[in-house]
């Protein structure tokens, strides 16, 4: 498959758009400002500016994990296209934030993404935009330094700037190249692509590709790509739903339901969810679709009843897994669309997982509970749990126990004796089965203080 | 600040893997040993030489010189010829005209082989004699009877994890030929004279035929000391063999697989006090998991014995350490060196005493700091009292006592988050403990521009070594240290150099410079004294001086002055006596405390170190920032090492944890705040401008992260089983809370 997309402001283009844009950077065109230290998305240090035509603004992403032909049409910006004398390096580098240099440039990177999308541009803020840039030197104190000082310096001229794009490249930030003008997206919700889908046997699906390109798994089936970069569609309400697009970036469905505040709960999914590069890649379309037991989106998604839209039908959450990393999805069954009733929405819904490091870590175990409480008494209850199980699960006979269970009391002989025949932890890299167990049983007691502290407050 | 950071930060400073390539370049790639312990029958090659693209396959049959890298011992082929000893142990080189093409070729290599039992566990292996060296021994005083007469007597064991380097650019080494015979080797390498000697002898060519050049590492921490090795001699191999330029490069995933990590350590003590707390004996035993060849692993063992006793005067000691092998791949340096362990194993062993003894911990730490003229078992003579400065420092500026009443309070009624503080001192001794190591040669040469340039026998990775350097050249000479670079480390520009190691990289290529640039100064101060006829002294400082120094120059220039001037420095006075185990292994110590404060989840088992405050003796810092980066990032390394970073195998030794999703180590919002105040102690004869180092003891100051969240695992659980094992990971913590 050909592409053919602009890089830092020249225009670029070739036969075989199946080559990770890392590579083709590096390698192809010996810019090799851009590094990169693990090529999965983890560490940061590859990380480049990316513009598509239907979005406003220029998003940091991980180009280890994307091909070429992921960046049709785009505009990209890479730390080789930063103009020289930068005033944004040269506070970097008085900071202390590098050390052996390595994860520099990404860091350089991810710091002017939040200067184009920072909505505070504050220290907390910062340190979430930056939070993926890992670095084996410094101790991120350096970092933090960088913040404070970038953010003093910035805060006022860029949140107050009508164009941040324009801003940065007056002050010799950003390279002084013609930004495309947005352009609202028009593909009909009903995209065409379904019929390309349709007619090729063989293909091979991708969302954001931050699963399916990882470690670059050789493949000779033509990739379709599903990732819709567009700003509209992207939530749709109606009487009786939340509709949430299953083929867009995570982050930008964050971002969307922030704005029609539909969705409280879903901030706290996004803030626990990989890191802002790889969310502004991932759609929750291909985090169902990879069926793993620890995927954040089917535990938070699975407690709150939601109905999933192929393009052949439409199936409760639940229903749509049968085993480990499997659906029973058909060949070529494009997830569109995640429905959430408005009738859950309203519930107290509290998402929580613990990983070894807390943050931009996969779960060990992950939970998600929706709780209506009437007059100090569950009146309603939904518990999932990921990571102990073959598939995420409802805890229903401890959900039909819970019923009428007042505040005051334990929840911790309920259980106990419903949540061992309900689960089957295993043994991995991660956590062992004892841990797991245990760890599901805490995040079990763990929601029932969340409710009640909830319901003290209310 | 560093020089190189807005390089970096613009993304212009060159690692070897953007180094331009000759189009005629072959990729490399390493066919290795999938079993951990096993007999190499034959290797089957035919599918992967058929493979277009392919250019070579080479096994041991093709070194031309001596197939050995193995330093210390000649326990480590370069290629196997028959024992398989670790999984990664490279068997075939796999040459071709595109990486991709070296790799799928290197798949396509078959090999026979006859498995052989597998031993990970270094108790099994000590019991069954699996060792490299004997045991050694270090004694002070008499442990029997002090333990027979004291009031406390605690004994436990201790484990250590295995550490994983991840420095952010993987293992990668090109190698030109040029000449018939000659080859230059650029090479991600903290030891490129060593490369050029294996290089030579593996290739069977004299030493002189090779030139290593190292730009600047994408970090090491030790693990390009010698595991950087294997991969620019085989490099070297493909290169001589084919003609061409050769680049291998590792992959993650095979870095992780088939280089060494941290050494693990089991460790037994006794311990005993007086009523008071005092401590009267200590009695350790250490096992250390060398891995498959004996690589760095008794010198690193060394270290464990000059460190066991810590940052304490402790009267009768008996400190025992022995290598075992095992077969993980050869485990080797990690910033700290076998201090990491050996430190851990006595602030337990305190731990538990302090437990049993229903005290405090710092209290104990307190009675039994360091105090000037105490004799450590080896022999030195504690020469300062900065420890205890260092100790009431930390104490009176960072509140320390008012701090832990508030602690208390706060953990009174057993809330969900339980926080604790520990503290942490520490003894670091400054030097190589091989003593033959500890030189360093320097030139230092004035162009006809006037600019200065510096060839040293170090090489940069982010710790800083480039710019002291550079401020030491100018500082000595009286110029702005714009005028002065230093080059990239270049074994013909720099012969016979010591690994960049031990952290004294800085301080011993600073005192060769500053030999160097005396001698420079002193000849151009003569020089202009009889061209100018007048009398500048050698404190001269040419930026604001009647003659310029681009004037001085270009006349001393044409006088034929010798502008260039090499010089050498050994550290004196160093000597180690291994029969008798006493000597003088260190030129200097190093103090510091560090308190870590944390805050442990008790319903989930997760925590976060919230801030950490430092008090280092550092002597005169030549630059702030850079020193202060060290002792950042080394704590943040150091609390990885204590809290989230696990290794795991499965049962036929493959790594599990092989990626940066599953090795974790620490990020932005999972690391603390950090206050550091460096102390200038007096002067010190042997830093430059009495400078100390600072390299790898900031790590050890983050192993309180562990006593911090077990003190609060403990005061939520009472009877949780004392497990001094590293790491204390997420899951430990949770197991603990509710065992
Ligand atoms: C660094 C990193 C951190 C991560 N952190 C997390 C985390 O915290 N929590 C978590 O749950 N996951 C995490 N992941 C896993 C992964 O990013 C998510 O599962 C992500 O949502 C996958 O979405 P994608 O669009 O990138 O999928 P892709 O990689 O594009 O596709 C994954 C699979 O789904 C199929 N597919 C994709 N879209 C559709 C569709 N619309 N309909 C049908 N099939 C489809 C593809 O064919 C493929 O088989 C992380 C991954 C990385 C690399
Ligand atoms: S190389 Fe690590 S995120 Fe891309
Ligand atoms: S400076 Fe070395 S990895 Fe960040």
């Amino acid at each position: 498959m050909t592409f053919a997309f602009d890089l830092n402001g020249k225009a670029v283009s070739g036969d075989d758009g199946s080559v990770l844009l890392i590579d083709f950077l590096r390698y192809q065109l010996h810019l090799s400002g851009t590094k990169a230290a693990c090529r999965e998305g983890d560490c940061g240090s590859c990380q480049v500016l990316v513009k598509s035509p239907a979005a406003r603004m220029f998003k940091a992403m991980p180009s280890c994990l994307m091909r070429l032909q992921d960046c049709q049409n785009c505009q990209v910006i890479t730390i080789d296209g930063l103009p020289k004398n930068n005033p944004l390096i040269t506070t970097l580098a008085s900071s202390g934030a590098s050390q052996c240099g390595y994860c520099s440039p990404g860091l350089t990177i991810g710091l002017i993404n939040w200067l184009l999308n920072g909505k505070a541009l504050s220290e907390t803020e910062g340190a979430s935009f930056i939070n993926a840039n890992l670095c084996r030197c410094t101790g991120y104190m350096g970092q933090k330094r960088a913040i404070k000082a970038i953010g003093e310096e910035y805060s006022h001229l860029l949140l107050s700037a009508e164009d941040r794009v324009a801003f940065l490249q007056k002050v010799n930030v950003l390279p002084k190249i013609v930004v495309h003008a947005y352009h609202q997206n028009t593909t009909p919700a009903q995209s065409p692509y379904y019929a390309q889908v349709q007619n090729k046997s063989a293909a091979i699906l991708a969302g954001g590709g931050t699963d399916l390109y990882l470690h670059n798994k050789p493949s000779e089936n033509p990739v379709i790509s599903l990732l819709k970069t567009g700003e509209d569609h992207v939530v749709r309400m109606s009487d009786d739903c939340v509709s949430i697009s299953a083929l867009h970036p995570i982050q930008l469905v964050a971002d969307t339901i922030d704005t029609l505040a539909c969705l409280p709960a879903f901030s706290s999914f996004n803030h626990w969810f990989a890191s802002l590069p790889i969310r502004n890649r991932a759609t929750l379309g291909g985090n169902l679709a990879n069926a793993s037991p620890i995927a954040d989106g089917i535990c938070f998604f699975m407690a709150l009843d939601t109905i999933i839209e192929t393009n052949l039908r439409q199936v409760p959450i639940g229903q749509l897994f049968s085993g480990f990393k499997q659906t029973d999805l058909s060949l070529n069954e494009v997830i569109t669309w995640l429905h959430v009733p408005k009738s859950v929405t309203r519930d107290y819904i509290y998402f929580e997982k613990v990983s070894r490091r807390g943050t931009t870590d996969i779960a060990v175990v992950n939970c998600c509970g929706r709780w209506q409480i009437t007059d100090n008494n569950v009146s309603r209850v939904a518990l999932v749990l990921g990571g102990a199980s073959p598939v995420p699960v409802r805890l229903t006979s401890l959900e039909n126990n819970l019923l009428g269970h007042s505040l005051q009391e334990s929840i911790e002989e309920l259980v106990d004796t419903h949540l061992d025949a309900a689960i089957s932890p295993i043994d991995d890299s991660r956590g062992s089965k004892v841990y797991r167990r245990l760890l599901a049983k805490q995040l079990l007691l763990s929601q029932w203080e969340s409710v009640k502290e909830k319901a003290n407050h209310a | 600040m560093h020089n190189d950071s807005e390089l970096h930060f613009s993304g212009q400073s060159t690692f070897v893997d953007d180094w331009p390539l000759p189009e005629t370049t072959l990729y490399a790639a390493v066919f290795v040993s999938p079993i951990a312990n096993g007999l190499l029958k034959s290797i089957d090659a035919q599918k992967a030489r058929a493979m277009p693209g392919v250019k070579a396959v080479l096994t041991a049959a093709d070194i031309a010189g001596e197939n050995q890298i193995g330093e210390i011992m000649p326990d480590e082929e370069l290629l196997a010829t028959k024992n398989l000893k670790f999984i990664g142990k490279p068997i075939a080189l796999v040459l071709a005209d595109s990486p991709a093409t070296a790799q799928q070729g290197a798949q396509a290599i078959e090999i026979a082989y006859d498995e052989l039992a597998t031993e990970f566990n270094v108790r099994n292996a000590y019991h069954n004699n699996m060792t490299f060296g004997d045991e050694r021994q270090f004694t002070k005083g008499d442990t029997k009877s002090a333990f027979e007469q004291a009031k406390w007597v605690v004994s436990g064991q201790v484990s250590c994890a295995a550490q994983e380097h991840l420095y952010f650019e993987t293992q990668i080494s090109i190698a030109i030929p040029v000449d018939k015979d000659r080859l230059k080797i650029i090479s991600a390498s903290q030891n490129p004279s060593a490369i050029q000697k294996l290089a030579a002898k593996v290739l069977g060519l004299s030493m002189n035929s090779i030139e290593v050049e190292v730009p600047r590492l994408g970090g090491a921490f030790g693990g390009k000391e010698e595991q950087a090795k294997p991969w620019a001699c085989l490099a070297a191999l493909g290169a001589q063999l084919t003609g061409h330029p050769v680049k291998l490069a590792l992959s993650r995933q095979q870095d992780m697989h088939w280089t060494g990590k941290r050494h693990p350590y089991s460790a037994d003590y006794r311990i005993a006090a007086d009523e008071t707390g005092r401590i009267q004996a200590y009695d350790v035993k250490f096992l250390q998991d060398g891995g498959a060849v004996a690589d760095l692993s008794t010198a690193v063992l060394e270290r464990t014995l000059f460190h066991a006793t810590n940052a304490y005067q402790i009267p009768n000691a008996n400190v025992k350490a022995v290598s075992c092998r095992t077969h993980h791949p050869s485990n080797t340096a990690f910033r700290g060196f076998g201090a990491p362990q050996a430190i851990f194993t006595i602030e337990a062993a305190i731990d538990h005493l302090a437990c049993a003894m229903n005290l405090p911990r710092w209290k104990i730490q307190q009675k039994n700091l360091l105090q000037p003229g105490y004799r450590f078992d080896y022999g030195m003579t504690v020469q300062t009292d900065a420890l205890q400065n260092c100790w009431q420092q930390l104490f009176k500026h960072k509140k320390i006592e008012m701090r832990l009443a508030d602690i208390q309070k706060h953990n009174a009624n057993k809330p969900r988050y339980i926080r604790s503080l520990a503290l942490t001192p520490l003894c670091f001794g400054i030097s190589f403990t091989a003593t033959h190591l500890n030189q360093a040669s320097v030139t230092v040469t004035i162009y006809t521009d006037a600019s200065i340039g510096v060839a040293i026998g170090a090489v940069e990775m982010g710790q800083g070594v480039v710019d002291k350097i550079a401020i030491i050249v100018a500082r000595s000479l009286g110029v702005s240290v714009k005028r002065v670079r230093v080059d990239f480390t270049n074994s013909s520009k720099s012969p016979n150099m010591s690994p960049t190691a031990a952290s004294v990289g800085a301080d011993l290529n600073s005192m060769a410079a500053i030999k160097a640039c005396e001698k420079l100064k002193l000849r151009l101060v003569d020089f202009s004294n009889t061209f100018y006829g007048v009398d500048l002294s050698p404190e001269t400082n040419f930026e604001n001086n009647a003659i310029t120094w681009e004037d001085l120059v270009a006349n001393a220039y044409l006088q034929r002055i010798n502008l260039s001037e090499h010089a050498f420095y050994a550290t004196p006075d160093l000597y180690f006596d291994r029969v008798k185990e006493q000597g003088t292994p260190f030129s200097y110590h190093v103090y510091g405390v560090s308190a870590i404060e944390s805050t442990l989840d008790t319903l989930l088992g997760t925590y976060h170190i919230d801030n950490v405050d430092v008090v280092y003796d550092l002597g005169q810092s030549l630059d702030t920032i850079i020193d202060l980066g060290q002792m950042e990032g080394g704590l943040v390394q150091g609390i990885g090492y204590a809290t989230m970073e696990e290794i795991r195998w499965d049962e036929k030794g493959k790594l599990l944890t092989d990626s940066f999703a599953t090795y974790k180590i620490p990020d932005l919002l999972s690391s603390p705040q950090i206050s550091v105040d460096f102390i200038d102690s007096p002067s010190n004869p042997h830093g430059p401008f009495s400078a100390k180092a600072i390299g790898e003891p900031p790590l050890l100051l983050g192993l309180g992260a562990f006593f911090s969240i077990s003190d609060s695992i403990r005061l939520f659980n009472k009877t949780a089983p004392i497990n001094y094992t590293l790491p204390l990971t997420p899951e430990r913590a949770l197991l603990a809370l509710y065992s």
